[in-house]
């Protein structure tokens, strides 16, 4: 396994995502709460996925609320300034992110959420 | 490994000469066995004489004959007329050469959908299969719940049968309105219509960690999603055609 592998991401591609990213989280900010589809894994398990809390991340953070957003999922903030980098064109066209610090990442915020949950 | 001390020829181990040049092949050998670029002398100012018209003579004593039989076939044999086809069983496009990259996406069998048209594909099959619901709902409503379980078999049934036509075909209704195809990624082919059932049940990885794997095609480099990658296949672009339920005959 080469740890130094990396995946090649065209920004210009995520553009249009993430500026609807951000508005449809600005949106759902304002909409009562319940909003959203429950996670399958955690509707059938009981296991939040490393994905669960990212919605009501987004929510709390688009509607000021930065505090209760990190708390929720550290990831919902981070995907939030990284929508705004992208979609304002704050970062290279081609960007390319080490693999390994991708599967960092999210096996991080899944422990996050195992113990979120008390799991672990 | 030897080589004739004569002319470089490769010998082999039964040989009692060269088959190039006649040159016994027990005489000592001036030629390294394993010859790297850049070991051999430069050639000689002018460069090497040309060949003398007719060819060169025979060696003395001229070539051994062939032994008893013929030579044999080389191992794995001869290859076909007209060449060995492409790994993996597709063809070769014509003129010999895939067209240039396309902006943004491309696989050797074309163009790879974008995230948005493949949306669309999906919302449209989806749409179907609610207007297959909608009179089971009013039946539900209005005289019985077993119409629910009903609707919901019949549900099941439609997407099998859109798995199916994507793996036989490579579109479901969906995909041919908006010009959709998944094939293989080996094959450039669709995948069978067993292999399209399994591709939907592979996306249940898809929609399992919150939904996320049907969003891999927004950053994937062949816009593939996790059910994709499992069963490896790619969609790309075709020419649209007019709606219908069963693939045109």
């Amino acid at each position: 396994m080469n740890v130094l592998a990396t995946h090649e991401l065209d920004v210009r591609r995520l553009r249009t995502p993430a500026a609807v990213f951000l508005a449809g989280g600005l949106v759902l900010a304002h909409l009562p709460e319940g909003w959203g589809l429950p996670c399958p894994l955690r509707t059938l398990t009981g296991v939040p996925c490393p994905f669960c809390g990212v919605t009501t991340s987004v929510r709390d953070a688009l509607g000021g609320r930065v505090r209760a957003a990190l708390n929720a999922a550290p990831l919902g903030v981070v995907l939030i300034g990284a929508a705004i980098a992208i979609a304002l064109r704050l970062i290279p066209a081609n960007v390319r992110i080490l693999r390994i610090v991708l599967a960092a990442a999210v096996m991080a915020e899944w422990c996050f959420e195992l113990h979120r949950f008390r799991l672990v | 490994m030897n080589f004739c001390p004569q002319c470089g020829s490769q010998l082999q181990p039964t040989d009692a000469s060269c088959m190039a040049c006649g040159r016994a092949a027990d005489a000592p050998s001036v030629v390294p066995a394993l010859r790297m670029e850049g070991d051999y002398p430069p050639p000689p100012p002018g460069g090497y004489p040309p060949p003398p018209p007719g060819g060169y003579p025979p060696p003395p004593g001229g070539y051994p004959p062939p032994p008893p039989g013929g030579y044999p076939p080389p191992p794995g044999g001869y290859p076909p007329p007209g060449g060995y086809p492409p790994p993996g069983g597709g063809s070769f496009p014509p003129g010999g050469a895939f067209p240039p990259p396309a902006p943004g996406g491309y696989s050797p069998q074309g163009v790879l959908a974008d995230w948005g048209a493949r949306a669309l594909g999906a919302l449209v099959d989806a749409g179907l299969i609610v207007i297959l619901l909608i009179p089971f709902w009013v039946l539900e409503f209005a005289i019985s719940t077993a119409f629910g379980v009903l609707g919901d078999l019949a549900a099941l049934a439609a997407v099998i049968v859109f798995a199916t036509q994507v793996g036989q075909y490579g579109q479901s209704p969906g995909m041919r309105m908006v010009g959709l195809k998944c094939i293989s990624q080996t094959t450039g082919r669709p995948i069978g219509a067993g292999a399209g059932v399994l591709r939907w049940l592979a996306h249940i990885v898809d929609s399992i960690i919150c939904y996320i794997g049907w969003l891999f095609p927004l950053w994937d480099k062949n816009r593939q999603t996790i059910g994709d990658k499992i069963m490896s296949t790619v969609v790309i672009r075709v020419p649209q055609q007019k709606f219908s339920l069963l693939p045109p005959t």
